[in-house]
Parts: structure tokens; C-alpha cells; sequence
């Protein structure tokens, strides 16, 4: 309990901090005027289109674009995670503090989930405006939901490492995209091969070929395992890269 | 007498580099130790492997008598450290910054030291509502001082506290020091060496990864001063009298320091272990005009200079 106590410490700290910023503020207006817009189109030409259901024609493709936008918001919400402390040098104070690096990563991954989870709950206004025009399908909305949170959830994690790499958060916030933009190229490398085997083992490392299982409300446990491992395997490099400070 | 920091032939190897050589220091419990030496001489290395910032390649460090490479946890409630950099967040509220500080140091139930108490120890009450970013220097590195203390540390170790201050927050950190004395131990780490004579018990001297020099002032200063010497003012010295001194076998010069209208201050060498004082002053009260008589004592930036240089 006091293991998760401490976590929740750093999360309260640095969310104080950054609801205290106002680029966050900034980013959400960037974020919900761009899903706004994107909202209203998709809603706009789906009345033209008539052979699809809005899941279809409008969920799925603002999911798929939102998805994308947070490609470049994560590292954004990331890069001072680590850069900043360094800066003011109190990532000793963390680091001698009786928190673990497990706990301090978490901490902060947690408060950037939530700021993230913040602006996602700014679109929940589509599925109402969508429910007010007759549409039921909240299983595929509930799904889908949980597939954007949990794919910003592995870009938040790439992100937070890439802030503990670099001194500067230019570079950390870029480094954060090419790694992600790397991870998402899985997906066109996998079209570049006729060996069915082979592209599905490439496609499998891509994020977005299991969040489209999450929007298509199709889910399936490999999916969880994929996302829990990629986590997994960011948050340990995160934990290398701190301890490499003591090498 | 009680070590509150003890570390026996510490080495700090980087590639390429051997930070700390074979490094031995006694910290004494209840004491202001000074820790000096030039830059780059590998002070911020052992206060850093003191406080558990970076492990040593090899050696002991025992904090309390706590092996304090071993149990990691227990030396977090036993050292306090302000480093060179105060880590601050200057966003933060000065008291809420201690107690987050508290926080993530001290278990809920083992939170005996009250933040406000710490705040009007470290004289901060004035500012403990404001932000840290908006503080000066002097608040700041006070701020720095009172993290340190906030998770009941009884040692602390100091890295240039009084860095880039104005004389009267230095004198005010110099007062905060010896007001931690009562009840903690320091290791201080500065560059003035005026302010390391006037408070610190002990002095260690490191250069190149080094100790060159341990031991009280006093110590430090006897065994530099391998010649000594007396000075004195005189309202009549003549060369007569230079020449009397002169002749004595015990005397190797004659040095005149300073003429202000009609008085002489004069150094005296001497070359034997002898106390001669009382020949000296005899003669020099016989004369008529003394004034003063004084043994001189090596100022600690003369010892500072010849050790590491």
C-alpha cells in the first residue's frame, strides 16, 4: 500500500505541475479545435455516405486520426519528464529519495496518462452528439476508448524514455517520435513482403495494428499482451538508462 | 569520540580516470568539518559517494557506523545533502516543496520533523508561501539547507552553501551552519577558506582525488609551520635592535612589514623548536615602545595554497 502511495506522491506533484503550465492548456485547444473540425467533416460526408454505419464513417476514422495526432501530442506531453529535472538537478533528490526507479517512472508515466486522459475526455462530446442522432453502439465506443488510452499509454512510455536519454526537450520530444514513427513504419514493412508469416510477425509490432482491433471493438487477449509487454519494455529501458547515471 | 562519517581507501575509477585515490576521512560526530581543495580536486565525488549519489569502485564508507553501501535505505534518514546545484523546483511553494521532500523520504509514521519547524529554523517563515523560482540566491540555497534537514538527517554534508552569495547571506549561512551544529553533524565543502577558519573543528585538504591534509586548524597550522615566527610593533626599533636579533643564533631574519609614522611592525624568524618569547619580549620591553607581540600563525590560504600547489 505505501509502495503505491509513493507513487501517487510524484503523480500528485506533477500533475500539480503541469495543469499549472500552460502548454498543456495549449495543447488540449490544438487537440480538440483539430478533432472538432475532423468531427464535423467526417459527420458532414457521412451523409453522403450511405453504404456504411457511423462506426464506420465517422468513429473509426476519428479514432484512427486521433490515434495519430497523439503520435506527436505524446512526446510533446513527455520531453520535460526527465529533461527538466536534470536541468534543475533534482532528479538526485528523486534518486536518493526512498522511491525506486520502478515508482518514479511510474509516477510520472501515470500524471502524463492522466493529462492525456484529460484531453481524450474533451471529444466524449462526439458519441453524445452521435447518440443523439440514434446511434447505439457504445460496446464499439467503449472499446475503442479504451484502445486510444491504452496506444497513448505505449507512446507516453516511449516518450518518458526518451526524455531520461536526453539533457535537452527538443531532442527528447523528437527522439520520442522517431522511435514511435519507427514502430509505426512495422505496419508499411510488413506490405513490403510476400511471406504472409513474416508480415504478420512485422505488423504485430506495430501499435496500431492491435489499435484497430480496439476500434473495430474486436479485442483480443494478444492484443493486451502486446501492449502490457511494449509498456513493459519502455518503462525497463527507462529504468537501465537511470541506473546508467550510478555506472 | 564517535565517527558520523567514516571512508577508508575509497577509489572512484571513470575510464581513463581515477576520481578519488585511495581516500581516508573521519568525519567526527557533533562537528563542522571543512572539506577543501581546487577545483576538480574530487570533493563533490566523495560527498556524492557519502550521500549514495554514486558508488564508490572500491572502499568503505560508514555513516553512523552503517556501512552505508549495504543498506542504501537506512543512510537515506541518516544524510541530508545540499549539492552545489540546490535542487529545487521553482515552481513549487517553499512549503510545499519541503513536504514533498518529506514525502518521498520518510514513511507517513516516521514524519517527526514538523516542515514549520524546519521553515523557522532555517529562517524561510517569511517566504514559506512563495515560490521557490521567485526566491534570491541567499533563500534559495537556504531552501537547499532546509531539505537537507527536512527527513531528520543528523548529518549533513554542505557543497558550497555560501556559492555565489552576497557578503551578508553568507554571513547569515554562516550563522544557519553553526545554529545546525547543535544538533547535527556538517560536512562542509567551500572555497572560503576565511569562513572555513572562523567555524569549522576539523579541516580536510584533498587535491588530484587525494587527502592531502587532516586535522584540526591548529594541527594543520603547527606542521606547516616548520619556521616560526613572531611579529610585533615597536615605537623605537632601530637598527641597533635589528642587529641585536640579528646576532642571536635562534633568529634567521629581520623582516620590517609596515612604518605608519612611528611605528615599526617587525617579523622575527626563528629557526629552533625553542620558546623564545620571553628573551624576545624582555629585550624588546627593555628598549621601551613595544606595543604588541605576537606569534604569527600560517593563514589557512597560505597552508590552502602550499599543499595544493
Amino acid at each position: 500500500m505505501d509502495y503505491i502511495r509513493n507513487i501517487g506522491i510524484l503523480t500528485k506533484k506533477e500533475l500539480k505541475d503541469n495543469f499549472f503550465s500552460p502548454v498543456v492548456y495549449i495543447l488540449a485547444a490544438l487537440f480538440c479545435l483539430s478533432m472538432g473540425w475532423l468531427f464535423f467533416n467526417y459527420l458532414y460526408a457521412s451523409k453522403e455516405i450511405t453504404d456504411q454505419t457511423l462506426t464506420q464513417s465517422v468513429l473509426m476514422p476519428i479514432f484512427g486520426n486521433m490515434n495519430f495526432i497523439f503520435l506527436f501530442l505524446s512526446p510533446i506531453l513527455t520531453m520535460r519528464a526527465f529533461t527538466e529535472e536534470k536541468k534543475l538537478h533534482t532528479l538526485e533528490l528523486l534518486l536518493t529519495s526512498r522511491l525506486d526507479h520502478f515508482q518514479i517512472i511510474m509516477g510520472k508515466l501515470i500524471s502524463n496518462f492522466l493529462m492525456a486522459a484529460f484531453m481524450i475526455s474533451l471529444t466524449l462530446i462526439f458519441p453524445i452528439i452521435l447518440g443523439m442522432s440514434g446511434y447505439d453502439h457504445w460496446n464499439i465506443v467503449f472499446s475503442s476508448y479504451l484502445g486510444i488510452l491504452l496506444s497513448v499509454f505505449c507512446y507516453l512510455s516511449v516518450g518518458l524514455f526518451a526524455s531520461a536519454m536526453s539533457d535537452n526537450f527538443v531532442v527528447a520530444a523528437l527522439l520520442g517520435f522517431s522511435i514511435l514513427l519507427g514502430i509505426m513504419l512495422f505496419s508499411l514493412t510488413g506490405n513490403a513482403t510476400e511471406n504472409i508469416l513474416l508480415a504478420q510477425m512485422v505488423k504485430y509490432l506495430a501499435i496500431p495494428y492491435h489499435f484497430e482491433n480496439f476500434v473495430r471493438g474486436g479485442m483480443r487477449s494478444y492484443n493486451f499482451v502486446y501492449i502490457l509487454s511494449f509498456i513493459g519494455f519502455f518503462i525497463y529501458l527507462t529504468h537501465i538508462k537511470l541506473d546508467s547515471r550510478r555506472w | 569520540m564517535t565517527l558520523a562519517i567514516e571512508l577508508k581507501n575509497v577509489v572512484k575509477e571513470y575510464p581513463g580516470i581515477v576520481a578519488l585515490d585511495g581516500v581516508d576521512l573521519e568525519v567526527k560526530k557533533g562537528s563542522i568539518h571543512g572539506f577543501l581543495g581546487p577545483n576538480g580536486a574530487g570533493k563533490s565525488t566523495t560527498m556524492s559517494i557519502i550521500a549514495g549519489l554514486i558508488p564508490p569502485t572500491s572502499g568503505e564508507v560508514r555513516v553512523s557506523g552503517i556501512d552505508a553501501l549495504k543498506d542504501q535505505k537506512a543512510l537515506r534518514s541518516m544524510i541530508g545533502i545540499l549539492p552545489e546545484t540546490p535542487p529545487l523546483y521553482m515552481n513549487m511553494l517553499v512549503r510545499d516543496y519541503l513536504q514533498f521532500c518529506q514525502k518521498i523520504n520518510l514513511k507517513r509514521e516516521d514524519a517527526s520533523e514538523n516542515v514549520d519547524e524546519i521553515i523557522e529554523k532555517c529562517g524561510l517563515g517569511e517566504v514559506a508561501g512563495r515560490l521557490i523560482g521567485n526566491l534570491s540566491k541567499g533563500y534559495k540555497q537556504r531552501v537547499g539547507v532546509a531539505q537537507a534537514l527536512v527527513y531528520g538527517a543528523d548529518t549533513i554534508i554542505l557543497d558550497e552553501p555560501t556559492i555565489g552569495l552576497d557578503p551578508n547571506a553568507i554571513s547569515e549561512m554562516r550563522s544557519l551552519i553553526l545554529e545546525l551544529k547543535k544538533e547535527h553533524t556538517i560536512l562542509l565543502s567551500t572555497h572560503q577558506l576565511h569562513e572555513v577558519a572562523r567555524i569549522c573543528d576539523e579541516i580536510t585538504i584533498i587535491n588530484k582525488g587525494k587527502i592531502l591534509k587532516t586535522g584540526t586548524l591548529v594541527e594543520v597550522q603547527s606542521e606547516f609551520s616548520s619556521v616560526k615566527t613572531y611579529e610585533f610593533i615597536h615605537q623605537n626599533f632601530s637598527e641597533d635592535i635589528k642587529k641585536y636579533l640579528i646576532s642571536k643564533d635562534y633568529v634567521s631574519g629581520v623582516d620590517t612589514l609596515n612604518i605608519q609614522e612611528d611605528q615599526k611592525t617587525v617579523r622575527i624568524h626563528i629557526n629552533s623548536n625553542l620558546d623564545h618569547r620571553a628573551e624576545l619580549l624582555s629585550y624588546l620591553s627593555r628598549e621601551g615602545g613595544l606595543l604588541e607581540f605576537w606569534e604569527r600563525k600560517l593563514e589557512l590560504e597560505e597552508i590552502f595554497k602550499q599543499v595544493v600547489k
